[in-house]
C-alpha cells in the first residue's frame, strides 16, 4: 500500500517506482518551473522557503481556528455544487422558467447524491476506475480524484482574481497540491467544494501579501437595483420587455466578466462565492474567514458597484456609436 | 410605494439568495406576486443575477491543467499492488 502521505513520502516506498515516475512527471506538466513537485514538498521547513505557503492545510491560522471550531458541530448538509433550495419555490425559477443552477458549468454533479452520502463513494469521472474500491468505504485519501470535479468552478473563479490565465493556473495548481497534501483533514461527508475554496482563498490571500495591490475607491450606487432604475428613468417600457432583452439589448452581458474583475478584492470574493459558485452567505464566510455580516454587506456593495460599472462599460461604446453614426 | 413596497425591495437581495428565513422568504414572495412593479424590479434582478453567473461561467479549465490533476489525483491510486 502506498504511503498515505504520499506528498510527503519520497524515500519511504522502495518499491513503487512507477508512481514515483508519475509523481515526479505530473507538476512538471504545465511547465512553470517554479512549481515545486510534490514529493519535494515535505515539512515545514523547506515549505517555509515557497512564495506563499504559511502553515500546513490552512495556512491561515483563523481559518484554521475556525475549521477546528466547526469540526464537531453537526452542520447542516449542503450539496457540494450549490445549496439545497428553501422549502419554498425557487424565486429564481419563478422568474426565469428554468432552474437557477442551469449553468452548464462542470461542478455540475449535484443531482440523485443524498446530502449524507460521503463524497468518497460518487463516481468521481474519467479516473475513478483506477481509484475505486468496492463498497462505500473508501477513506477519503482514496479519493482523491473526486476534487477533479471542482476544477473548472476553481479554475474560473481564479481567473476573476487574478485576471490572468498564466497566475489563474498557478493558484490551481498550488490549490490542489495543497489539497493533495492535505487530504487526510478533508472531512468526508462535508462540502468538498467549500473545503477547495478555502485552501484557494488563503493561497490567493497568502500572495496578495507578497505584492499588495491599492484598489482605488469604487463607485458605488445607492440602491440595489441600480440599472433598472435608469432604465425607467430613460422611459423604457420594461413593462413591455422582458428582462433578458433589455440585458442583452443595452450590451450588458458582455462586459460582466470585465466589470467583476474591475471590483476591489474583498467584494469580487464574495459576489464570485455568492453568485458565481452559489455559495450560501454561511459557506462563504467560512471559506473567507469572516462574519456572515461581513459577508452580506460584501456582497452587497460588490453588487451595486457591479451594476454600476456594467452599466457604465455598456453605456461607453454605444455613445461613440451614436457619436460617430450621427457627423 | 407603500410601506410593504419599500420592505420588499429591501430584502430583494437576500430574497433572491434564498437566504431570508422562511417567513420572510413567504411575505416577500407574495408581496411580489400581488404588486406588479415590485415583481418588474425582481424579475430584473434575477436575470441579471442569472446572467452575472452565465457569463461568469464560460471559462472552462484549460485541458493542460485538468490533465495535471488528474495525474496528481491518479498518484495515490489505492491498491495499485
Amino acid at each position: 500500500m502506498p504511503a498515505p502521505n504520499a506528498a510527503g513520502g519520497g524515500d519511504g516506498g522502495g518499491g513503487e517506482t512507477e508512481t514515483e515516475a508519475r509523481r515526479r512527471a505530473a507538476p512538471r506538466l504545465l511547465g512553470r518551473g517554479r512549481r515545486a513537485p510534490p514529493t519535494a514538498v515535505r515539512g515545514r521547513a523547506r515549505v517555509g522557503r515557497r512564495r506563499s505557503d504559511a502553515g500546513p492545510g490552512l495556512p491561515d491560522r483563523r481559518a484554521r481556528r475556525e475549521a477546528r471550531a466547526r469540526r464537531p458541530r453537526p452542520r447542516r448538509q449542503v450539496h457540494p455544487g450549490g445549496r439545497p433550495l428553501p422549502p419554498e419555490r425557487n424565486p429564481i425559477e419563478r422568474a426565469t422558467g428554468a432552474g437557477a443552477g442551469g449553468g452548464g458549468d462542470a461542478a455540475a454533479g449535484p443531482m440523485g447524491r443524498p446530502p449524507h452520502h460521503p463524497p468518497v463513494s460518487r463516481d468521481a469521472g474519467p479516473t475513478s476506475g483506477r481509484n475505486r474500491m468496492g463498497g462505500g468505504g473508501i477513506p477519503m485519501d482514496g479519493d482523491f480524484s473526486a476534487f477533479e470535479q471542482h476544477l473548472d468552478a476553481l479554475y474560473r473563479s481564479a481567473l476573476r482574481l487574478t485576471r490572468k490565465p498564466e497566475d489563474a493556473q498557478d493558484l490551481v495548481q498550488e490549490t490542489y497540491l495543497r489539497a493533495f497534501r492535505y487530504r487526510n483533514r478533508f472531512k468526508p461527508g462535508t462540502n468538498e467544494k467549500a473545503w477547495l475554496f478555502t485552501i484557494m482563498a488563503n493561497a490567493f490571500r497568502n500572495r496578495g501579501r507578497q505584492h499588495r495591490v491599492i484598489e482605488e475607491p469604487i463607485d458605488e450606487p445607492a440602491n440595489d437595483h441600480f440599472i433598472y432604475d435608469q432604465l425607467r428613468r430613460e422611459g423604457l417600457p420594461l413593462h413591455l420587455m422582458s428582462p433578458e432583452e433589455v440585458i442583452v439589448d443595452r450590451g450588458l452581458g458582455v462586459e460582466v466578466r470585465r466589470a467583476l474583475e474591475d471590483l476591489p478584492l474583498p467584494m469580487r470574493m464574495v459576489v464570485i462565492l455568492v453568485d458565481v459558485e452559489e455559495f450560501s452567505y454561511k459557506e462563504a464566510a467560512q471559506i473567507l474567514g469572516i462574519k456572515i455580516g461581513t459577508v452580506m454587506s460584501r456582497l452587497h456593495r460588490g453588487r451595486r458597484a457591479l451594476q454600476k460599472r456594467l452599466w457604465d462599460y455598456a453605456e461607453r461604446p454605444r455613445a461613440r456609436r451614436v457619436a460617430m453614426a450621427t457627423p | 410605494m407603500s410601506r410593504d413596497c419599500d420592505a420588499a425591495m429591501d430584502r430583494l437581495s437576500v430574497y433572491l439568495d434564498r437566504e431570508l428565513t422562511d417567513r420572510d422568504m413567504e411575505q416577500v414572495r407574495a408581496h411580489l406576486e400581488d404588486c406588479p412593479p415590485c415583481g418588474k424590479v425582481f424579475e430584473f434582478q434575477a436575470e441579471l443575477k442569472r446572467l452575472v453567473r452565465k457569463e461568469c461561467c464560460s471559462d472552462d479549465a484549460p485541458h493542460r491543467l485538468r490533465e495535471w490533476v488528474r495525474k496528481l489525483a491518479a498518484q495515490e491510486a489505492p491498491g495499485s499492488g
